[in-house]
């Protein structure tokens, strides 16, 4: 885990709100086929799976936030739209200052996005990979050598630097992907489940590096059902079911709120007060 | 632009390592072309050789032994005469395979003739395979000649009393013309349905691949919007299917110099070296790459709303006959180049290169099939970009 130490340089970011959510709603049309499109019903939308209803919450530099839910509670579409994939219905958020909606590009240059089910180009070199999205980052080349050098050294990638990405065990793969995030040095790191489908070494892997993040000053938002790992990792938490807002506040808050209860219990116990309204 | 041209450099490198890619858009129009020409040649040659040294087996009812057909038809070897009692006999035969053409020769044939009357000879075969029956005729043909001239002879007649009038046909169209008319039509057809399949190949697996390997969100979280990728995207499927086009005519050559010789007349070939000159070639990719950017236009919606490659080959299969259709048009007798047809796509494409085949002019017809195509390429670009834009069907 040593090796990922020094992995990033410290954020200097002069934003105490580096990921603001304001009043955020999401509502998915209704779904259609390619041929014929069904009109939106907009009053159905609410309790359909991954809406999200008027969230509103912030994150802060040097502080891992943590969105927590049962699925389709609304997390990734949530992430999403904090990492412009997708457009708020109404809402407002902003990151390092930039509107989501207003300067999208400018939004994914300050942010590094990872999920357990990231896919790689199978067909390209670790090498040709990250050159790619360097290339799409901007970095120049003196820029991009250096950090790739830092990075595969860091996590061992030289040896299989040059081999296709298909041939890769999954841990290797999980290196890359990593470094793909971290590639152009992000202020804001997203992450969506990203210890989903891993085995317990690769996933020990991203937990250090949310920590790695942490450490340099970086912020970390990062969705998880993973009650280990939120307790685990998380500063301050933000509880979604059925896309609605259940709790928002520091951990230290919640624990203090659900006296002696494991974190589980007082997950469900939210969760369940939200079930009986 | 600089980010377009690096979405174009990676997707390019990728699809070039995907062997399935490789083998639609390089292998099969540049080696399967010449194979399907040259097996359909060797077919044709080994038939025609076939039918000519085969027996032909010919049933007969001769209600008049001993005339002279019967003499002349009997000491050919290349036929083996059965005779039979009845006309049911003979359709019955040549039904059942038994027999590849019949006779009937009535009991006054010889004294017909020998009256100077006209004596009928009535030949049976089956439509279906009538190779036969044009050896029948041939043969007859033979027989009856000598035997009018005979006539003639005794009337004390020349031929020219007989022929009122004599045609000499002159068949003014050069063999360019006459090859374009026989392959005109078939060449576009080809390497049209190459560029489609091409385009297709590649659009599925740079945008539905991309969400089926789940790469999409990535790519999406990176600091490239969705036009620089989609042009990317498309400016390498446009490469693919006019590269896919050029090696399907590219095979064609390479059939002609391989066979050229053995199979094909030497003037065939000489045609072919004045029809593929160089400012054709240009002419054609030119036309090839709107029409090219109209398919993956067309195509990328639909490789943006599908999961997987299943889903995508599944709603862009019935699109095929929307290619074939107008493809085909430009083969049919009558349909010409003209204002209309000029600005009816991929049937445009194909009638344009139809007429250069065939040497004629296509002057402004040429220009107006580039600029409608522009058009309408651009329109269908317009229309992937709204869809590859609708997060309902990017994150689908």
């Amino acid at each position: 885990m040593k090796c990922l130490e020094n992995l990033f340089y410290f954020s200097n970011s002069n934003f105490s709100k580096m990921i603001s959510v304001q009043h955020l709603v999401k509502i998915f049309p209704t779904k259609n086929n390619f041929f014929f499109k069904k009109k939106t019903d907009e009053s159905e939308m609410p309790s359909r799976a991954n809406s999200v209803d008027d969230i509103s919450f912030e994150c802060k530099p040097g502080k891992i936030f943590s969105l927590l839910g049962p699925n389709g509670a609304g997390k990734t579409t949530t992430l999403r739209m904090i990492s412009t994939m997708l457009k708020p219905t109404s809402g407002i958020v902003t990151v390092a200052g930039f509107d989501t909606q207003k300067n999208p590009e400018e939004v994914r240059s300050k942010i590094g996005f990872l999920t357990g089910s990231t896919g790689l180009y199978a067909r390209l070199t670790p090498n040709e990979m990250i050159k790619y999205f360097a290339d799409l980052n901007g970095l120049d080349d003196v820029t991009f050598k250096r950090r790739k050098d830092e990075l595969f050294t860091m996590l061992d990638v030289h040896s299989f630097a040059n081999k296709r990405i298909g041939t890769l065990s999954t841990g290797m793969k999980q290196k890359v992907s990593i470094v793909r995030t971290m590639i152009h040095d992000p202020e804001v790191v997203v992450f969506d489940e990203p210890t989903s489908g891993l085995d317990v070494i690769t996933a020990a892997n991203i937990i250090e590096l949310i920590r790695q993040c942490k450490a340099k000053n970086k912020t970390v938002i990062f969705s998880s059902h993973i009650m280990e790992e939120v307790n685990l990792l998380c500063d301050d938490l933000a509880i979604i079911h059925n896309g609605k807002l259940k709790f928002n506040g520091s951990m230290e808050d919640f624990r203090l709120q659900h006296g002696n209860h494991s974190l589980t219990e007082a997950f469900i116990e939210t969760v369940q007060n939200d079930l009986k309204i | 632009m600089k980010k377009i041209f690096i979405v174009y450099k990676k997707e390019l490198l990728d699809v070039l390592r995907d062997k399935r890619t490789l083998r639609t858009t390089i292998l099969i129009p540049t080696l399967l072309m010449p194979l399907i020409l040259f097996v359909i040649i060797k077919i044709q040659v080994l038939v025609g050789e076939h039918n000519d040294q085969k027996v032909m087996r010919l049933i007969w009812l001769n209600e008049n032994k001993g005339n002279v057909l019967e003499k002349s038809l009997q000491s050919d070897t290349m036929i083996k005469v059965t005779f039979c009692n009845n006309i049911q006999q003979i359709k019955d035969s040549i039904r059942a395979e038994k027999a590849d053409a019949g006779l009937f020769t009535a009991n006054d044939f010889t004294s017909r003739m020998d009256s100077n009357m006209t004596s009928k000879v009535q030949v049976f075969y089956n439509s279906k395979d009538d190779v036969f029956k044009s050896r029948l005729l041939m043969n007859l043909e033979k027989i009856k000649m000598p035997l009018v001239q005979q006539r003639l002879m005794k009337l004390n007649l020349s031929e020219e009393k007989i022929t009122p009038f004599k045609i000499e046909e002159h068949d003014i169209a050069s063999t360019q013309e006459i090859f374009g008319k026989l392959f005109g039509g078939f060449l576009p057809y080809i390497f049209i349905l190459y560029s489609f399949m091409g385009c297709m190949m590649l659009t599925v697996d740079l945008f539905t691949g991309e969400k089926e390997r789940g790469t999409i969100e990535t790519l999406l979280t990176s600091p490239v919007n969705r036009l620089q990728i989609m042009f990317g995207k498309i400016a390498v499927a446009v490469t693919g299917a006019t590269l896919t086009a050029v090696l399907s005519i590219s095979g064609i050559l390479l059939f002609v110099k391989l066979f050229s010789g053995n199979d094909i007349p030497v003037e065939l070939i000489k045609v072919i070296g004045q029809i593929f000159t160089p400012i054709f070639i240009v002419k054609v990719i030119v036309m090839l790459l709107p029409l090219t950017v109209f398919f993956s236009g067309i195509l990328t919606p639909i490789a943006t709303y599908a999961k997987n490659y299943r889903e995508a080959t599944s709603i862009i299969a019935p699109f095929n006959f929307l290619v074939i259709l107008p493809a085909m048009m430009a083969m049919m007798p009558g349909i010409k180049l003209n204002l209309i047809t000029s600005f009816i796509p991929i049937t445009n494409v194909a009638l344009c290169t139809k007429y250069m085949v065939a040497g004629d002019k296509v002057g402004i017809y040429w220009w107006i099939t580039f600029a409608s195509l522009l058009v309408y390429g651009s329109l269908a670009v317009v229309f992937s970009y709204r869809q590859f834009s609708n997060e309902q069907n990017i994150l689908r």
